[in-house]
């Protein structure tokens, strides 16, 4: 876990306010606690964006103190982004029991270089970027490795291929789904001829209703 | 053959609104890299074939080309030296609305500085300001 984050807990609420907290180079957040009260608070974005940057999941346990609270474990549940610049606009936290099953999505990362890639000419595919998993706070992982070396020419590695700790982590998923495969890579179209250019595309089906009636006025 | 429906429900539509920010598909879904919008525009389909292979001919038979847009909207045009009136033009082309933040395309099996030339190249092609982005730009 990082340094702690110290956060201020808001009372203002809204789009409005949200923004003007945003200017000031803030975000807002909720904390989320089992059977208590969702606590509306406001980050420093700076602090909260380069500890983000040091990990590669962002479903992580973070330090966090409100105010002049104690300092608390927390989950960051949902951190969003904006769609353009990346900044963070919002986060959610979860405080959670330190000794309760968490089941949360991990990154899967694909390491080492597939043989079908190297001597054959295949493409990697990467299937599944995200896994579901469970387990306690304290053994959350950053990422799930996979190790692919051994893919071969149309071989598809799956979710009971993965080699994982399975005292400490459940896996939540169907266990015949890809997560990367080895595939032929599609064959680069000819160009098309200059007279081939020039004919006309054909127009598109329209979808009537009724078709119209032979004979009718 | 550029892209353009199998089939539709009506031959013509209206011009409808190209406002706000893209709501879908702004994420990578695919691919390690992308290219997303950072404007708004109809993108044709012309653009979007010119776009795919330009990234074909520079990755040769490397990577993965996923194309995240499709030409779904028909736009009429009336003929040259004709009055106004007497109905709408005929359908010109196919085109894709595009919102600022939408992926456009997506590219994986190759590596990061052949995705970054292959997405240049396509760049060049369309009508609007892109920008490159990745999976792991935060590490």
């Amino acid at each position: 876990m990082d340094a702690k984050i110290i956060i201020k807990s808001r009372d203002v609420k809204g789009s409005a306010s949200a923004r003007r907290l945003r200017r000031d180079g803030l975000v807002p957040g909720v904390v989320y606690s089992e059977g208590g009260a969702a606590r509306a608070v406001s980050l420093p974005k700076h602090e909260f964006e380069q500890m983000l940057r040091h990990h590669v999941s962002e479903h992580v346990m973070i330090k966090i103190q409100i105010d002049d609270g104690a300092e608390e474990a927390v989950l960051l549940k949902e951190v969003q982004h904006n769609i353009i610049s990346g900044g963070v606009v919002h986060v959610d936290m979860q405080k959670v029991a330190l000794d309760k099953k968490l089941r949360l999505e991990v990154p899967v990362e694909l390491i080492g270089e597939a043989e079908g890639v190297k001597n054959q000419g295949g493409v990697l595919d990467h299937l599944l970027h995200h896994i579901q998993i469970e387990c306690f706070p304290a053994d959350i992982p950053e990422q799930i490795n996979v190790d692919v070396t051994g893919l071969k020419l149309g071989d598809t590695l799956t979710i009971k291929d993965i080699r994982i700790d399975t005292a400490k982590y459940a896996i939540l998923m169907d266990a015949d789904v890809g997560v990367a495969s080895v595939t032929q890579p599609k064959v680069v179209e000819e160009e098309p001829v200059a007279g081939e250019v020039a004919a006309a595309p054909a127009e598109p089906e329209v979808i009537r209703e009724k078709k119209p009636e032979e004979g009718a006025e | 053959m550029p892209l353009m429906p199998k089939r539709v429900k009506y031959r013509k539509v209206q011009k409808g609104s190209r406002g706000g920010m893209a709501k879908a598909g702004t994420t990578l879904a695919f691919g390690e890299y992308g290219l997303q919008a950072l404007e708004r525009a109809w993108i044709t389909n012309i653009q979007i074939e010119a776009c795919r292979v330009a990234i074909n001919r520079n990755l040769k038979r490397k990577g993965k080309l996923w194309i995240r847009i499709f030409p779904d909207k028909p736009f009429t045009k009336k003929p040259l030296e004709v009055r106004m009136g007497k109905g709408k033009g005929g359908v010109e082309g196919w085109v894709s609305v595009v919102r600022p933040g939408r992926m456009l395309f997506e590219l994986d099996g190759v590596t990061d500085q052949q995705a970054r030339i292959a997405m240049r190249l396509a760049a060049t092609k369309l009508p609007i300001r892109v920008q490159f982005v990745t999976r792991h730009a935060n590490r």
